[in-house]
């Protein structure tokens, strides 16, 4: 007799990807999803009740713990993106400046970094990239402990350990490589509303979705997304369709003859929408980031994490930064970006800032990052035009 | 008169014994990846201790990825699409056999190098879930891996997970997954190898690149991924072979899982429903949008993911007495676990 559990089907009983990251919902804690463990209650298999021992675990506490020395460079220089004493997501150190680069999505509000010695300071975002979902954080500070990205060389090998560093001297989680870089393509932005058959005027608001959130009502009309004009339906779709989940839209509306802007912060699903089986198991076993899908070159691991595990770097079995975690994708997978990608992403928003701020102490800052960071190796893939959207840097 | 002296004749003897094994081993499998001497130790150990020994594990694990990969291969059967294991040089698949379903059925067979290969199905034994298939017309360089013929799994015994999870995707290897056996029971392997829909019939492998199990069913957690283990398949590989089909409730058409029919919100804290569909138990037992479950057969829950495990592991008829909060209220609602009334689209699995 087959146990009880079934891989191919399951109830309809459906569960809610990962929330997109709106304000109000940053409130509310998120359940800590245990891998550690088999609970000792949880006797559904019709078996007796069972305890597996954590020594058994591939990621467990022990097998952790033997990455001891392999993490600990990279841990001195690995931070802990915080608001509100809450963890957006983990950092990478990349200069003593006081550099950081971190995943971009999760960022909001009043950002603080956790050093591993447990000192806080205050960040201020001075640019993204929204190609690859990465953010260039600037701290106060000197001579802090900086990752070296030049170290490893060609992507590790399927197979591969990787062990994602966190703050601490063991890592947060190790696994192996999945799947040699690839393209991951994007999903879709979804605001999560019915539209009429020709006009872009709103018919329902979804439960729950982007767009009620934003405060989207019934007979708003949207005439733009983010200052691009919305005549049609089909330009509507279009345009929000190019977004990725977990990016933040302006919407202009029109409300009985009234000009109203919005902001919403699109989602990938939202309840409503009809779950097909698969992504149904895909979210078995925890949480998924928001923005899991959209890298110009991402590398598959099978390391369980959490999303607010992202943005920090990845190291092989020599302690060698391979590349910065990106997504919790699935059940299955996470993806992290390989490390010349980074450093080539991390060039071009250097530039880019650069032109912006001609002469101040930032863009000597900046310029002194470049040189540190060095050429990208050879066979980086190209790190492309990114979207990079230079912010203020408030002058220390 | 043929009067050999008694040494040539035994030299004889083992001399016909030396040739026929060869031919019986070239049928069956290549020779494994046995591990050296201190691999091995690390590998037989409770977890390793530092990363030289990490680094061995890893140098196994490599050449392991590099011998199976090839024979591990995407299977499609009438629509489902699952994964499956080349287990000797005339084409013979293993597989899941819910992957199959019944015998004599036309598929394809993908190899990771792209091959796309003809075969049909052999036998499936429902209750095991150990399902065949077999290549039409197998190439003379087709790979395959061996069946392993040692001992059972034992508990923290390391093995390597591939398969095709989500179904074959463009330019995407068969990811690769690594972990250790945590338990066995129910005649299933558990393993924290992370299996989803597309890996089933896929293979499980130890360290020297044998095939130990096959990927079948997973549970609510990251850690319960369930694989057959060979020896179900090796109790009934004849019949397999010969085409019988056997076990369990197979029925072509309908979908016997258990189904309340709700969605709700995976927030921690509560249990709350935010949609009900229609024509489905939740419907007819009278739960409605905002009710919040604060109890399921007198067991407390607190998160929709609870709720879930619970009519996880349900069958279709069961009762389910829920404990709702609606408007401040207490009420008590039976539900009756029933089949989805339409029939579910068919996605990748």
């Amino acid at each position: 007799m087959v146990g009880a559990a079934w891989l191919a089907l399951g109830p309809v009983v459906s569960a809610v990807a990962d929330e997109p990251p709106s304000r109000s919902r940053r409130q509310r804690e998120e359940s800590r999803q245990s891998s550690e463990e088999v609970d000792p209650a949880d006797d559904t298999f019709g078996m007796e009740r069972l305890f597996v021992p954590r020594w058994r675990l591939t990621d467990g506490p022990q097998v952790r713990a033997a990455f001891r020395d392999v993490v600990k460079d990279a841990s001195a220089a690995t931070v802990s993106i915080e608001c509100d004493g809450k963890r957006l997501a983990l950092g990478g150190i990349i200069s003593p400046d006081g550099w950081v680069v971190t995943k971009a999505t999760p960022l909001c509000g009043k950002l603080t970094a956790v050093l591993a010695d447990g000192h806080k300071l205050p960040a201020t975002t001075v640019a993204e990239s929204g190609e690859h979902d990465l953010a260039l954080l600037k701290l106060d500070a000197a001579k802090l402990p900086a990752l070296d990205l030049t170290a490893a060389g060609a992507s590790p090998p399927v197979g591969s350990w990787l062990a994602s560093v966190g703050r601490s001297k063991d890592p947060v989680a190790v696994g192996v490589v999945s799947v040699p870089p690839r393209v991951i393509p994007a999903q879709a932005g979804i605001l999560g509303v019915q539209l009429d058959e020709e006009k872009p005027l709103i018919v329902q608001v979804f439960p729950d979705s982007a767009a009620e959130e934003a405060g989207v009502e019934p007979e708003d009309l949207i005439m733009s997304v983010n200052g691009q004009k919305t005549s049609s339906r089909e330009k509507l779709r279009e345009v929000i369709g190019s977004f990725n989940p977990g990016d933040e839209v302006e919407l202009l509306v029109d409300r009985a003859g009234e000009q109203v802007t919005l902001h919403a912060t699109l989602s990938g699903d939202f309840p409503g929408l009809p779950m097909g089986r698969s992504e149904f198991q895909n979210n078995l076993g925890g949480k998924l980031s928001v923005r899991r899908f959209g890298f110009p070159l991402a590398f598959q691991h099978d390391t369980v994490l959490r999303p607010a595990d992202c943005g920090g770097p990845v190291v092989d079995v020599e302690g060698r930064v391979v590349g910065f975690n990106i997504a919790r994708a699935g059940r299955t997978e996470s993806y992290a970006l390989p490390v010349d990608a980074v450093q080539g992403v991390l060039t071009e928003l250097m530039k880019e800032h650069l032109l912006v701020k001609q002469n101040s102490p930032e863009a000597e800052a900046a310029e002194k990052l470049e040189q540190e960071l060095g050429e990208p190796a050879a066979n980086a893939a190209p790190a492309a035009k990114s979207a990079a959207r230079p912010k203020a840097v408030s002058t220390p | 008169m043929n009067r050999l002296s008694p040494v040539r004749q035994l030299f004889s003897l083992a001399l016909s014994c030396g040739f026929a094994l060869p031919l019986v081993a070239q049928t069956t499998s290549p020779v494994s990846l046995e591990p050296a001497a201190d691999t091995a130790q690390v590998l037989a150990a409770k977890a390793p201790a530092n990363a030289a020994e990490l680094k061995l594990i890893q140098d196994q694990l490599l050449k392991v990825i590099d011998r199976v990969m090839p024979a591990t291969v995407a299977v499609e059967i009438r629509g489902a699409a699952g994964s499956g294991v080349i287990v000797n040089k005339e084409g013979l698949v293993l597989t899941a056999a819910h992957v199959v379903g019944r015998a004599g059925r036309k598929g394809w067979v993908e190899l990771p190098d792209g091959r796309r290969l003809r075969g049909h199905s052999l036998g499936a034994d429902h209750d095991a879930d150990a399902g065949m298939m077999q290549i039409d017309d197998p190439p003379e360089d087709l790979p395959f891996v061996p069946v392993s013929t040692g001992p059972a799994l034992a508990a923290g015994q390391w093995v390597v997970t591939i398969g095709q999870p989500g179904g074959i995707i463009a330019d995407r290897a068969p990811p690769v997954r690594f972990g250790r056996v945590l338990f066995r029971g129910d005649g299933l392997l558990c393993t924290d190898c992370e299996l989803v829909g597309g890996d089933s019939g896929g293979p499980l492998f130890d360290m020297k690149g044998e095939v130990v199990g096959i990927h079948s069913s997973i549970g609510p957690m990251v850690t319960h991924n369930f694989h057959v283990p060979v020896t179900s398949f090796q109790e009934g590989w004849e019949r397999l072979l010969a085409g019988d089909v056997w076990g369990g409730h197979y029925d072509d058409g309908a979908d016997p899982k258990p189904r309340l029919g709700v969605q709700g919100s995976a927030e921690a804290g509560n249990c709350v429903i935010t949609a009900i569909f229609p024509g489905m138990p939740a419907e007819r037992a009278g739960l409605k949008e905002g009710d919040v479950i604060t109890a399921v057969d007198g067991r407390p829950i607190n998160t929709f993911d609870e709720l879930q495990r619970i009519v996880f592991h349900k069958e279709s008829g069961d009762r389910l007495k829920l404990s709702v909060t609606r408007e401040g209220k207490s009420l008590e609602i039976v539900a009756v676990l029933g089949e989805r009334e339409e029939r579910e689209e068919q996605d990748d699995e």
